[in-house]
């Protein structure tokens, strides 16, 4: 899942950042609204994470743009303002969830997945497809009932797939997803990945439509 | 503690009674002195009409009239031996001379058995009209008391007037009084001056002010806890993250690597702290220290000194340019606070390899202390606003507490000194010149 933090101190972004990391999402960061909004044109993401205390452009300023031109990407707002009144501006200018500094990693995490399911209608956190089960909050595949142990970016392109299922993603789309600014990409990477997930769990499981990309096995 | 309603009062009151009591005696002793008079020309009056008229007249005066009978009057009329008229024959008075006499008939009991009398002898006859001593002073006695009662009913309602004037006149006070007590550090409106005495309205005025004072401090206080916590936010999430990191970082490099950033963010908070700390014991209100003779020389050394690890670590080369032997008075936490944030300051922004210098020199009359760096420098609009806390320049290098040239200003505030700041070498980077007013030689 690629993310966007938008957040101007440099220790906290890049903490955070290498946090989400941790937890497998692909984080791509700008330190001001500007170079956010630059970000959004052209990239996709699943999230964004937004400080709303930027310097020139605020973020509640972003929000409010974002939403005035139809965009429906979910954003959680991080911010050290806890009063009431910086909540409920917040949420009602077009955020959907809120973070206030500190907080637990974990839970952000948590937050970024509900955020996400709710956007693309899913109601449970876990996903479960013929023998295939995948549970993001865990970071734990099944197949068949056995555990299957998965690196983050195998189990990022297994979540990727299983999210829509029938949906055919091309090697681009799925390299979008798995990479963010600055990470090295090999040619072939994606191809490995996939070659490992059928080693794992079945040949059928991820099926490879000629010229156009992959797509998730049909429920065995 | 006194009330001036409770003084007035007692004041006027006692003051009143003593005059009405003194008026009153006075009119009293008065009036009995003058009744002795008018009751001795009535006797003389009453002689002379009996003399004239005894024996066609008789009875004279009545035995009915009510004058009579208070007055106890007793008129004798003698021809010779011969007692021919008494109007009281059981009050029966040796003769006296002609005129007015004071007779004791019992010499024991002095003035309870005594008479006024006053004998006439004309036409071979002898009058004598006599009056007991008694009856005239109860007479008199009550008399004078008819004169001076109005003088008491008036004190009376003198009294009632005293007490409405003065519980009117101090209403406005209760009313200010009122309004004081409603006020709390939540509620520091001015107290309204309209409708006010002339003499409250400047107790009133130094309320407002003292008012405004507070309530300005307060919401600077308030405002700054506020700020406060919200910038330690920040800096105690990145910790946790960076506990997060450091948790699940699996082999030894990764871990060496969280540490040290672990490290940075604890540095980084506990940085923020000491400022907070440092810009609250510079509050206005915390006079702690008394003021000494401070040598700006000699600070300015140690400055320098305590910061040429940092700087070395940067790769910053610093230089303390001139150091000229001057002193002003004042706190010394203040003057280290001032010099090590600008000297701090100045190393943070500027860039390894560069340089940071500083100087103490006379100027004039005054003592000048200046750091100059070569770093990104502040444009002139800025300038101002530097000084607010929590203010952090567009684009400027993270990890600053933003309170450096708050507790700057503070400093100065308590030093009695100013800064300017201004263009480094060559128009790059920023001097900050500090001018302090020296202190008079040999003093």
């Amino acid at each position: 899942m690629r993310i966007l933090l938008v957040e101007d101190d440099t220790m906290f972004g890049g903490a955070l950042q290498q946090t989400l990391r941790l937890d497998g999402f692909t984080v791509d960061w700008s330190q001001n609204a500007e170079d956010a909004e630059l970000a959004l044109t052209t990239n996709e993401y699943a999230v964004m994470l937004l400080d709303l205390g930027l310097p020139a452009k605020s973020g509640l300023q972003l929000i409010q743009e974002l939403r005035a031109n139809n965009n429906s990407l979910p954003i959680i707002v991080i911010t050290a303002r806890d009063g009431r009144n910086d909540r409920v501006n917040g949420l009602d200018s077009g955020a959907d969830d809120y973070q206030v500094k500190p907080f637990d990693p974990d839970e952000l995490s948590a937050r970024i997945r509900a955020v996400s399911r709710r956007r693309i209608g899913r109601l449970s956190s876990v996903i479960v497809h013929g023998l295939i089960t995948l549970s993001p909050a865990t970071h734990e595949v099944f197949y068949d009932g056995e555990p299957v142990s998965l690196t983050a970016k195998e189990f990022a392109v297994l979540a990727a797939l299983l999210e829509q299922p029938g949906a055919i993603l091309s090697r681009a789309t799925l390299e979008d997803r798995l990479y963010g600014w600055g990470d090295e990409v090999d040619s072939n990477a994606v191809e490995v990945h996939i070659h490992n997930l059928r080693r794992k769990l079945s040949k059928e499981a991820i099926l490879t439509v000629r010229g156009v990309g992959y797509r998730i096995g049909e429920k065995e | 503690m006194t009330s001036i309603k409770g003084r007035l009062f007692t004041i006027l009151f006692t003051g009143l009674i003593a005059i009405i009591a003194l008026t009153g005696w006075s009119v009293y002793l008065r009036v009995i002195h003058e009744l002795d008079v008018v009751f001795d020309y009535q006797l003389m009056e009453v002689a002379y009409s009996a003399s004239l008229n005894h024996s066609d007249l008789i009875p004279l005066p009545s035995s009915e009239t009510t004058y009579e009978r208070e007055a106890h009057l007793a008129v004798q009329v003698w021809k010779g031996k011969e007692l021919v008229y008494a109007s009281n024959p059981a009050r029966l008075i040796p003769a006296q001379r002609q005129g007015l006499t004071t007779l004791y008939l019992d010499q024991k009991s002095s003035d309870k058995k005594g008479w006024r009398l006053f004998t006439l002898y004309s036409f071979g006859k002898m009058v004598q009209v006599s009056q007991p001593l008694e009856a005239r002073r109860e007479l008199a006695i009550k008399i004078a008391l008819r004169t001076v009662k109005p003088l008491m009913v008036a004190s009376f309602f003198l009294i009632i007037l005293i007490l409405l004037t003065i519980n009117y006149s101090l209403k406005s006070l209760k009313r200010v009084a009122g309004e004081i007590s409603n006020r709390s550090f939540a509620v520091l409106e001015p107290i309204e001056e309209r409708n006010l005495p002339q003499e409250v309205v400047p107790m009133v005025e130094c309320i407002n002010t003292l008012l405004e004072h507070l309530s300005r401090a307060f919401d600077q206080q308030s405002r700054f806890i506020a700020d406060a916590a919200h910038e330690l936010r920040t800096p105690l999430a990145t910790i946790q993250l960076q506990a997060h990191i450091l948790k699940r970082s699996s082999d030894e490099e990764e871990k060496k690597v969280a540490h040290e950033q672990l490290k940075a963010g604890i540095e980084r908070a506990s940085h923020m702290v000491s400022q907070l700390l440092a810009l609250a014991r510079l509050e206005p209100e915390m006079h702690t220290a008394r003021p000494e003779t401070l040598s700006l020389d000699e600070q300015a050394q140690e400055i320098v000194d305590s910061y040429e690890k940092i700087a070395n670590k940067k790769g910053v080369r610093l230089y303390l340019v001139e150091n000229e032997q001057l002193s002003i008075t004042g706190e010394a936490e203040a003057l280290r606070e001032l010099m090590s944030n600008l000297v701090g300051n100045a190393i943070n922004y500027t860039p390894p390899g560069d340089i940071v210098t500083v100087a103490v020199r006379r100027m004039h009359r005054t003592a000048v202390f200046e750091v100059c760096d070569t770093g990104p420098g502040i444009p002139p609009e800025e300038r101002e606003r530097v000084f607010e806390r929590f203010y952090r320049m567009k684009g400027a290098a993270n990890g600053g507490s933003g309170l450096g040239l708050s507790i700057v200003k503070s400093a100065l505030d308590r030093l009695g000194g100013t800064i300017t700041l201004g263009e480094g070498y060559e128009g790059k980077g920023l001097k900050a010149t500090v001018e302090f007013s020296m202190r008079p030689p040999g003093g």
